[in-house]
């Protein structure tokens, strides 16, 4: 007896489907998973919609829409989120001292490959920051 | 794009809907819209990993209830009445859970009558 949900197929939804372009469904993508880890958060530290709002000094309606996964938040507005729910949305300061670790990495491996070390640990430094500039540069 | 996002990377959190479309307990839903566009789409939730999609219409700004408006109020009492139908089918073993909770089998197909 046990029978499956047929497979239904749908021109119109196809078609609806074809129409969405992948830029589009990334930005959705995007705004969905942010209002997941906000809820993630809001779980995790037992606060509710209300208790949120009112330490933001917004209406509780407010936090619903920014749940419903629909919202273009300010980076201003996720700042004080994350300041609220203790998790970083937009964590600038870990994104550059990752760049800085990576880059002296790697001119330290080259210099040790090609035997020609600095004579000083400044030296190694000195060359190390002359490179990240010239990488920022070549970025921008 | 949210049904594409709720199908295949979230889950249909309760947070992306209007709960409480229904009757007390029935899963009756609504899936937000994007902002300023006022569409409604009716579902019924079985939690983050179950998600029957139903039929909408848009939501004028005029009207306060979803009552108001013909097409949204036989939408939504269809998926009162499905939401029924299965609750009865599931206790007298007509349509049974997957073991993995994310499908429905059994007798599935529904005669309704919405007035």
């Amino acid at each position: 007896m046990n029978k499956k949900a047929k497979n239904y197929q749908s021109s119109i939804i196809d078609n609806l489907l074809n129409e969405i372009s992948p830029k589009e469904q990334k930005q959705t993508e995007r705004k969905m998973l942010l209002a997941t880890r906000i809820d993630l958060a809001m779980k995790e530290r037992g606060m509710k919609k209300g208790q949120l709002a009112k330490a933001l000094g917004k209406n509780p309606s407010e936090i619903s829409k920014w749940l419903s996964g629909t919202h273009n938040f300010t980076t201003e507005t996720l700042w004080e989120i994350g300041d609220i729910l203790g998790v970083s949305f937009i964590n600038l300061e870990k994104e550059k001292q990752d760049q800085v670790i990576y880059v002296a990495n790697t001119f330290v491996s080259q210099q040790v490959d090609n035997s020609t070390l600095p004579s000083s640990p400044k030296g190694i430094f000195d060359q190390a920051f002359k490179n990240l500039t010239v990488c920022a540069s070549s970025e921008l | 794009m949210r049904l594409n996002t709720i199908a295949y990377k979230t889950g249909s959190r309760e947070h992306f809907f209007k709960l409480k479309e229904g009757k007390p307990g029935d899963g009756v839903c609504a899936l937000y819209d994007i902002p300023d566009s006022y569409l409604r789409l009716y579902c019924i939730r079985y939690g983050s990993s179950m998600l029957l999609l139903g039929g909408g219409g848009e939501k004028p700004k005029t009207i306060k209830r979803f009552q108001e408006n013909e097409k949204l109020k036989k939408e939504n009492y269809l998926l009162r009445e499905i939401s029924e139908e299965i609750s009865i089918r599931i206790k007298s073993g007509d349509i049974e859970w997957e073991k993995d909770g994310m499908e429905l089998t059994g007798e599935l197909e529904f005669n309704t009558e919405v007035r």
